[in-house]
């Protein structure tokens, strides 16, 4: 446990930045806008997260938007339904999706590369008509479903936005922390091995199955607990148009454009991606916008096939920093 | 005492026969050397050993554990150790990290901590001192066997099945890996290995085992194996064509 503290105490550097600046952005910047447009990177940075640590195991999904629906659901009707508070249906509503993740990735055993995408995504298309149709009285079908606030009502617009800015902030370090232990522990490594060679991984020891079936599970935690706090801040409702294509792509361009199986390239990837696009949105319109979005996409991965982490790194070590690439 | 036994062990691939009942015996500090043309099943056997590949029939027990019924992180668990004839490192890890796989999942179980505090000194063990960063894609291919060495003594094992480590290996090379071979013969190792350098095979193995299309048609020491007629016309005899290993010379 010693040395696990020790490994994680390199990360809280870099920890205490992603919490300190924007946080003091926030003293300087209170447009309302700006707030909600780095919420969204906050709480989706979580999702990317989630993503890049099944990926780091070799399971590349192409269905994450199950996880980060079931999360939303099930956050929101432990709350309407069964009075939880939505600060604690936050964090059992994605117990849901994280058994989600055990059962698909017990499908996906055998199944490695596209085989196992086409599995995932397959399994949004289920469980959206599992959700109009055997679930209807519970769901409200295509309607969706309200979701309470994460914060007490009767808080002024700006003073919930700043709050729940806030808070999915310390959650996306708390995920960031989380995932980089998990990427320098013992865990971490049987991911990669599993990642590079299932045979070799086999051969020296490792227990193949269970390490595949742990990265599902926690992704698919992870991501429902994205779900579950995009429901009650952001969006504040949820439908089932959260299984479209869409939410399952994202994270994977994300954790791509900031550097796969690295716990800081999701988060860079999920701000830059996501900053550009909503510049571009304003600024020049809705198909510029995305002709700026491909274009950028293409020149990264062109020209930083690891992504943006690596050369931010490698920069901020130039300055004396002490941030420590790598795939570990 | 019998390490390793395998009895009546059989495999099929489709309708070829990789493995038609084959018998042997591994005792505990023997070396025994497996040897036999291409598709002769030297791999395959290794296969079934390690539990990459499950035999049809026949039992394989190792120190009391039937291993035909195990997955091969079990068997690698219980301390066999196996090296691929085309080698197979963790491509995203470093040389080092290699090693360290082994250290923490083996039967050695060792801490993270430990297993990088341990692995650079069998690097250096193999004869393969790199850069702490060193990537495999950076290492030749002789290196990269070296590697898989490496990795499979870092298991800690009882047992290790190595697949041709020493293919393409100059003549100065082949004295370094016979010496390996002889400081593990020194700490007891226990080893079965498949190995087309007859020059190695000859000196170090305590006892051969000859396998011919999936039968295994010859066994015994390298003196007996080089004078068995069997052996000779299936597999030796090539040596009047000119090619074949120089079994006479070593």
């Amino acid at each position: 446990m010693g040395s696990l503290f020790r490994r994680i105490r390199q990360n809280l550097g870099i920890a205490l930045f992603m919490f300190g600046l924007p946080a003091l952005l926030l003293a300087v910047m209170q447009e309302l806008f700006i707030v909600q447009i780095l919420t969204f990177v906050f709480i989706f940075a979580i999702y990317a997260q989630s993503w890049n640590l099944a990926a780091h195991s070799g399971q590349h999904s192409l269905g994450h938007a199950t996880f980060l629906g079931l999360g939303g659901y099930a956050s929101i009707l432990l709350s309407t339904r069964a009075g939880l508070p939505p600060a604690m249906a936050m964090f059992v509503g994605p117990l849901l999706p994280a058994l989600v993740g055990l059962v698909i990735g017990g499908l996906c055993l055998r199944l490695r590369e596209w085989y196992l995408g086409m599995v995932t995504f397959g399994s949004t298309a289920i469980v959206q008509v599992l959700i109009v149709e055997q679930f209807g009285g519970l769901t409200n079908r295509w309607d969706g479903l309200d979701a309470p606030r994460l914060l007490p009502p009767g808080l002024s617009v700006e003073t919930a936005a700043l709050g729940n800015y806030l808070l999915s902030l310390a959650l996306m370090v708390a995920t960031y922390l989380v995932a980089a232990a998990i990427m320098k522990s013992k865990v971490g490594l049987a991911f990669s091995t599993i990642h590079d060679n299932e045979v070799a991984a086999h051969a020296c020891g490792v227990s193949v199955k269970r390490y595949r079936l742990l990265a599902m599970t926690l992704s698919g935690y992870l991501a429902g607990l994205a779900g579950a706090l995009n429901g009650h801040t952001l969006t504040r409702h949820i439908s089932p148009g959260v299984f479209g294509i869409e939410d399952s792509v994202w994270p994977l361009l994300y954790s791509i454009a900031g550097g796969l199986r690295t716990p800081e390239g999701p988060i860079l990837g999920t701000f830059i991606v996501r900053v550009v696009w909503e510049w571009a949105l304003r600024r020049l319109g809705g198909f510029e916008s995305l002709i700026i979005i491909g274009l950028m996409l293409a020149l990264i991965v062109t020209f930083f096939p690891r992504g943006v982490y690596p050369i931010v790194a490698r920069a901020a070590s130039g300055l004396g920093a002490r941030v420590v690439p790598g795939l570990r | 005492m019998s390490l390793l036994r395998g009895t009546g062990v059989t495999k099929s691939f489709g309708g070829l026969v990789a493995l038609n009942r084959i018998d042997f015996e591994v005792r505990a500090g023997e070396i025994v050397g497996l040897i036999g043309q291409n598709g002769a099943g030297k791999t395959t056997l290794i296969n079934t050993i390690s539990g990459i590949d499950r035999p049809d029939a026949g039992s394989i027990a190792f120190d009391g554990h039937e291993l035909t019924r195990l997955g091969p992180d079990r068997i690698a668990k219980l301390g066999i150790a196996r090296t691929f004839q085309i080698p197979q490192p963790f491509a995203t890890l470093s040389a080092l990290e290699n090693v360290v796989v082994s250290l923490v999942f083996g039967r050695a179980a060792m801490s993270l901590d430990d297993a990088e505090a341990r692995a650079g000194a069998i690097l250096d063990f193999v004869g393969l001192p790199v850069k702490a960063g060193a990537l495999p894609e950076s290492l030749t291919i002789v290196e990269l066997r070296k590697l898989e060495l490496a990795r499979a003594l870092a298991a800690g094992a009882r047992l290790l099945l190595l697949d041709e480590i020493n293919a393409g290996l100059t003549s100065g090379e082949i004295g370094e890996a016979v010496a390996l071979i002889g400081e593990l013969r020194q700490r007891g190792m226990t080893i079965l290995m498949v190995e087309h350098v007859m020059r190695i095979i000859m000196r170090v193995c305590d006892r051969i085992i000859v396998l011919h299309l999936g039968e295994k048609i010859a066994e015994g020491t390298p003196d007996a194996i080089a004078r068995d007629p069997a052996v000779v016309k299936a597999y030796l005899g090539e040596r009047r064509s000119g090619r074949g290993p120089d079994v006479a010379g070593s």
